[in-house]
Order: structure tokens, then sequence, then C-alpha cells
């Protein structure tokens, strides 16, 4: 997926507790922001 | 009769309809606006939210010079009030802020014609004013607004009895003034005359106050507004309202019957649009009298568009304004959008309320998981030096994904807290998202701040 053009404080911190890029997390937040939303969606994902 | 002609012709000069005509003229269309009022600026400047807010501020001065300045060390004596000032300090007001219209209007090149508009055909309006004229236009906007509703049992005579338009300029302090209705337009009235003087009683027929405020907060208000003075009396119906001499009779129904010298009747608003003209060009409105549109803002004619009060939805000033941007930009292939999940409302008493998105009511009939974060007014330092400890942040945020889906404030300058909310919400963010956003220190959005960390129990100032 393509990165995201901004991403957000609580996703950020996130992205590096589970050693993810932001570049593995499709964004949805508005101006294609990536949302903390995003990342725990993810992260659920990839558990199952 | 003269006849003009532009590309786009808006019917009413209230917030809707001067927006979209300034809109308009900065996208370079050709427009024109009508109103019937003298003055441009429509309920909201010229009887709506800029005078109630004058009002709001003079009396909330006077009040705090007499309770609150001896806390700073302040002594005043001899406080007194003059209303005829403060009246004319209501009127300088919006003088300037509709002189600041026409101003706007004759540099961004709108077209002003002042008079009753109404519909002859679905591209003309024919303009009663001091020269009648007939305006005509590839496209009409309509932007009507809305007027205080009538109950066919409130005899309003306009001086005892009225509106909200009459409760903004009493001759006089009332000495005993009953106002029907709980809602912000008849709790903010009631606030200006008690502070001033009035002995207060409000009727509501709900069983609570400020319907579409969360209930939590509403309640709160509700017990604050009564320590203030307010006899505030819910779940009570008024069976009829009518002028005796000097004096007004509103009889309780299965009660007493109560006198006083003013009667505010405050129980809504109603679309202004029997009057148009919408007959002559086939345009129906729903029962109630709002245009329907589409998302486009589009009435069931070609090129016909409303939007503003006489639409429905919100009767928000701020919600018309965004309706005319979205509107007019549309027109001209901007695709711009509203998002009405996050249209801000206040009530300015003080404490003001302030709310965006949804209540914890409305969140529990959807049956959306949510998390709540408060932190009360007292744990902030600025609050305290401003000598404002009363009031609360409350954050909803939701339970799986963390994002804000609503937040109330009550507590003062709760209006101007809310911004940081609604931005942050616009932005789809999370409760941590805020959290983590630095406030600046001491200022009363730190409170936001906190409630934002109280979401996950990461409160810093509060237990």
């Amino acid at each position: 997926s393509t990165s995201a053009s901004f991403i957000m404080p609580a996703a950020k911190r996130l992205l590096e507790e589970h050693g993810l890029s932001q570049s593995q997390v499709p964004a949805t937040g508005p101006g294609g922001r990536l949302l903390k939303e995003d990342v725990l969606a993810f992260v659920r994902n990839r558990g199952n | 009769m003269k006849t003009v002609r532009h590309e786009l012709v808006v019917l009413g000069g209230g917030p809707a309809g001067y927006v979209a005509a300034i809109r308009a003229a900065q996208l370079g269309i050709d427009v024109a606006c009508i109103d019937e009022n003298a003055q441009f600026g429509g309920t909201c400047v010229r009887v709506g939210c800029i005078p109630s807010k004058a009002l709001l501020e003079s009396s909330h001065l006077y009040e705090e010079a007499k309770h609150k300045f001896s806390d700073h060390g302040i002594n005043v004596e001899g406080l007194g009030f003059d209303l005829d000032a403060m009246m004319a300090r209501k009127k300088k007001i919006v003088d300037t802020l509709t002189g600041g219209i026409d101003m706007l209007f004759k540099k961004k090149g709108v077209t002003p014609y002042r008079g009753r508009g109404k519909f002859t055909d679905h591209e003309t309006i024919q303009v009663d004013g001091d020269e009648p004229v007939l305006v005509q236009a590839d496209q009409v906007l309509i932007c009507a607004g809305s007027r205080p509703a009538r109950l066919s049992f409130i005899e309003e005579d306009g001086e005892r009895i009225g509106n909200s338009t009459t409760a903004l300029s009493f001759p006089e302090v009332p000495k005993r003034l009953i106002v029907i209705g709980g809602g912000y337009i008849g709790l903010e009235m009631s606030a200006v005359w008690n502070r001033l003087g009035s002995e207060v009683i409000v009727l509501e027929a709900l069983d609570r106050i400020m319907p579409g405020i969360d209930g939590e907060i509403a309640q709160l208000a509700h017990r604050t507004f009564k320590r203030q003075g307010l006899d505030i009396r819910t779940s009570t119906f008024v069976d009829s309202a009518k002028r005796d001499g000097d004096e007004c009779v509103v009889q309780i129904k299965d009660g007493e019957a109560l006198r006083a010298d003013r009667v505010l009747l405050s129980t809504g608003r109603s679309p202004a649009t029997d009057n148009i003209g919408l007959e002559s060009i086939g345009l129906e409105t729903d029962k109630r009298g709002f245009i329907s549109v589409n998302e486009e803002f589009q009435t069931s004619l070609e090129g016909v568009y409303a939007i503003g009060d006489c639409i429905g939805g919100a009767m928000l000033a701020h919600k018309a304004m965004e309706e005319a941007i979205v509107c007019v930009e549309r027109m001209v292939g901007i695709k711009s959008h509203i998002n009405y999940d996050v249209i801000p409302a206040i009530v300015y008493t003080h404490p003001e309320i302030a709310m965006v998105g949804q209540t914890e009511e409305q969140l529990k009939e959807a049956g959306i998981e949510y998390k709540k974060g408060v932190c009360p007014f007292g744990a902030n330092g600025r609050a305290r030096t401003l000598g404002e400890p009363e009031g609360r942040v409350k954050i909803l945020a939701d339970a799986a994904t963390d994002r804000v889906l609503g937040v109330h404030i009550i507590g003062a300058r709760a209006g101007d807290m809310i911004a940081e909310a609604a931005t942050a919400m616009e932005f789809g963010a999370s409760s941590e998202d805020i959290a983590r956003t630095c406030h600046a220190h001491p200022t009363m959005s730190e409170i936001v701040h906190e409630a934002a960390l109280a979401v996950d129990d990461r409160a810093i100032h509060t237990l």
C-alpha cells in the first residue's frame, strides 16, 4: 500500500511499539492520514 | 418595472445568504442578494446571535461586578446599570456588523436589492422595495431563514407577550418574566433578564431542559441555573397565555394561573417559506414548511437551490454558512463537502455549554461502546485564576478504536474551547491524539487535554 500523507500522533506511537513501518499499514483518515484505528486494525488482523 | 439579470440571485441576506453571495462573487459569479430588511445580516445579526450575545455580556459583567469583584479585592460602590445604554451598545454592534456586510458586498462585487422578494417564475424574483424590480437569474438560491414559531393558544401581542425579538428590546426590566420553552433561546434570554433583576419562571413541556444537549451536561446546567435564581419547571404544559391589561396570565395545564408583566414564547423556530411565492413556481414544502433538497442543495426544480434554516436540520448560523460555501462551490465544480457529524452547538449562558458530535444518549441508543474521560474545571490552574472553577469537559471515544465521538463542555468559555474538539474530530482524531498534542499552560484548553488523558485513566491533575 502507499505511504500515508501524515501519521497521527497516536498512530506513530503504535507503529513504533509494534515495529511497523508506515508503508505497511493502509491509511483511512481524512487526506490519507494514518489513524490510530488503522494501526489497531492492522495489528488485530495480523494476529488472526 | 425594471428588469435586471444576474448569473445567481440569492434570496435572503442572513448567514446563509450573505456568505453564499460573497463566496459566489469571489468565484467570479455575477451575483445579487435580496433581503426584505433595511439591514443585511438576517436573523443572526439583526435579532439573534449578535444582539443576544451583546446583552448576555453586558448583563454578565453587571453580575460579575455585583458578586465576584470583591473576590479580587475590588470594591464597587453605588453599582448600577443603564438599560438604555446597554441597548444602545447592542444596537451599535448590530449596525457595525450589518454595515460591514454592505461594505463587503461593495468591495467583493455583490449587487444588493432591498425589499421583499417573491418568485414570479423559477428564474425571476420580484422585489417590492422602494424601487420595485424584477431580478432574473440563471440560478436562484433560497435562503429564506426562519422565524420564531407561534402557538395558537399563546396570544402574542408583540409587546407584553412576544418572541425573542421582543425580549431583546424590553423597554424596562420586567418584574416577572415567564419564559415558555427551555431551549437555548429561552435560557439565554432568561439569563439576561434574571441578571438584571427579573424574577424569571421557565416553563418546559419536556422533562428536561435543552433537548439535544447531552443529558448529564443539561442536568448540571439545570442545577446551576436554579442556583442562579431561575425558577425552572419541567414537564409543565401551558394551556394558554393572554394579556390582561398591563399584565399577562399564563394558565398551566391542570395547574395554577401565573401572572407576569412579560411573557417570552421560545418553543422553537419555523421556516420562513410561506410568503416568497413558492406556489407560483410549484415548489412544495413539507408540512412544517421546510424545503427539500438533494446533496447538492438542489430543490426539485432545476436551477433552484436552498440552504440554511429553511431546509431544516440544525438551525445554527454556522451550519447555514457552511452550506452556503459548499453549495456555491459545487455550482462551479469545486467538490467541497459538509460534515454534519461535526457541527458544534453552543449555549451562551454562564456557564457556557458547548458540544460537538454525539451525546451519551445517542451512543447508547446506537449501541456503540464508548469510553469516557472527564476533567473538572476546578483541576485547572487557569480556571482558578479566572475565578471559574465550576464546569467540566467530557470526551466520549469509541471503546475499540479510541476515535473521538463526542465532546461536551459546560463552563466558562466552553464555546471557544469546543473548536479544538471539532478540528480534532474533523481529522479523525483519537482521544490519544488530543492527549499527545501539547497544550499551552496555563490555559483552559488544558482541561480538554486532561479529559483526553482521562479517557484512558492517564490524567495527571485529577484523581
